[in-house]
């Protein structure tokens, strides 16, 4: 047989510089081979992800780019309409009295920047974790973190309390506003706002500041779920404009303007 | 022949170990690509150079490492000039690969239609 042939070849010739070097060449080679495909088949997935991802970041930047740009042009303009209606206000007072009105619906509708005394309310996850921990043995984070409940609550008592204009972490509060959870944050005009989180009014500061501090009221409910609540008065208070584009879809008003 | 035989025991063997081996992190596979599409450039060339009876294993020994040495130098010199090289160096030792492929292919073609001839 060949292969008989070959062994007693083997067995009999010392091995040759030349074959050593071969043997080496050809182990070399075929190691390298091996370890880069097992290194390609398992990391391929990872790296279709990641492109994937850094794609996604790219389009993000872009559209902010593109938001940002629209969001100046849009402050830009409505400093122009302004100026324009104190110009044409100067004149008439049929204007002037319009104007009057204008503003006051405006900050009704929460689109223009309003300042006055009132108080801001500061809500903080707990910072006392552990010692609950220790404590009872048990943890369950979703009692002690604030909810969209809680920022609704304390929005609804200052309302009840007089007070005229709201925002949470510089998101003004308008009728069409939704306030709800949204995985660990909470989303505001379709912003994500994360703990802690600021709730500014404008109102009568004593009175806001008792209607949420009374007896089994908001605020001691709150913090017997161990959230942090501190409350401050303010006797300037600026709360900013909602910066979105008012749209309505499908409400029009019913009085005809004659 | 034995050289044959050894060269396929040592092809199995390099195999075996690199399944055991650690794989190379990602930014590194790309090194390890060119120096095997080096190495098989290199291979490609020894062949080729024995159907023409040039063969010197000198040649092809020095080849075989010193283009794969190079060609990640190259690389990574294109990774810090932000300049895709490795791209040139696959494709000239691919085009080199072909080539020698097709002279092969062209000495065999030729040997049997010699022998058939006579």
């Amino acid at each position: 047989m060949h292969f008989d042939k070959m062994v007693d070849e083997i067995k009999g010739k010392k091995i040759t510089p030349t074959q050593i070097t071969v043997c080496v060449i050809c182990f070399l080679l075929s190691l390298c081979f091996t370890i880069q495909v097992r290194t390609i088949n398992t990391s391929e997935s990872d790296i279709l992800r990641l492109k994937k991802e850094n794609e996604l970041r790219d389009e993000i930047e872009q559209w902010r780019e593109v938001y940002e740009a629209s969001v100046q042009k849009n402050e830009e303009l409505n400093e122009k309409i302004e100026e324009y209606r104190v110009a044409s206000a100067q004149n008439d007072d049929t204007v002037k009295i319009m104007k009057k009105e204008l503003d006051e619906a405006n900050i009704l509708a929460g689109i223009s920047k309003v300042k006055g005394k009132g108080i801001t309310v500061h809500l903080d996850d707990t910072t006392v974790i552990e010692e609950i921990n220790e404590a009872s043995g048990y943890y369950n984070p979703n009692v002690y973190v604030i909810h969209d409940t809680d920022i609704i609550s304390v929005i609804n008592e200052l309302a009840a309390a007089g007070a005229e204009a709201f925002s949470v972490n510089g998101q003004r509060i308008i009728a069409t506003t939704a306030i709800r959870c949204v995985g660990p944050v909470i989303q505001i005009n379709g912003i994500n706002l994360s703990a802690p989180y600021t709730i500014s009014a404008i109102g009568e500061p004593i009175t806001l500041k008792g209607a949420l501090r009374l007896r089994g009221g908001i605020v001691s409910e709150m913090q017997s779920a161990k959230i942090d609540v501190t409350i401050e008065e303010h006797e300037e208070l600026i709360i900013p404009a909602y910066d979105r584009v008012l749209k309505y879809q499908y409400a029009t008003s019913v009085l005809e303007v004659e | 022949m034995t050289t044959f035989v050894y060269g396929v025991i040592c092809v199995i063997l390099g195999c075996v170990v690199g399944n055991f081996m650690p794989t190379v992190s990602y930014e590194y596979s790309k090194y390890l690509a060119i120096a095997i599409m080096a190495a098989l450039d290199s291979i490609a060339g020894a062949f080729s150079a024995k159907t023409q009876n040039k063969y010197d294993i000198h040649i092809f020994v020095s080849g075989f490492f010193i283009n794969a040495i190079i060609a990640i130098i190259f690389t990574m010199i294109g990774q810090n000039l932000g300049v895709d090289i490795y791209l040139a160096a696959i494709f000239v030792f691919v085009f080199r690969i072909f080539n020698n492929l097709s002279a092969i292919r062209r000495y065999f073609i030729t040997k049997v239609i010699d022998n058939k001839k006579n």
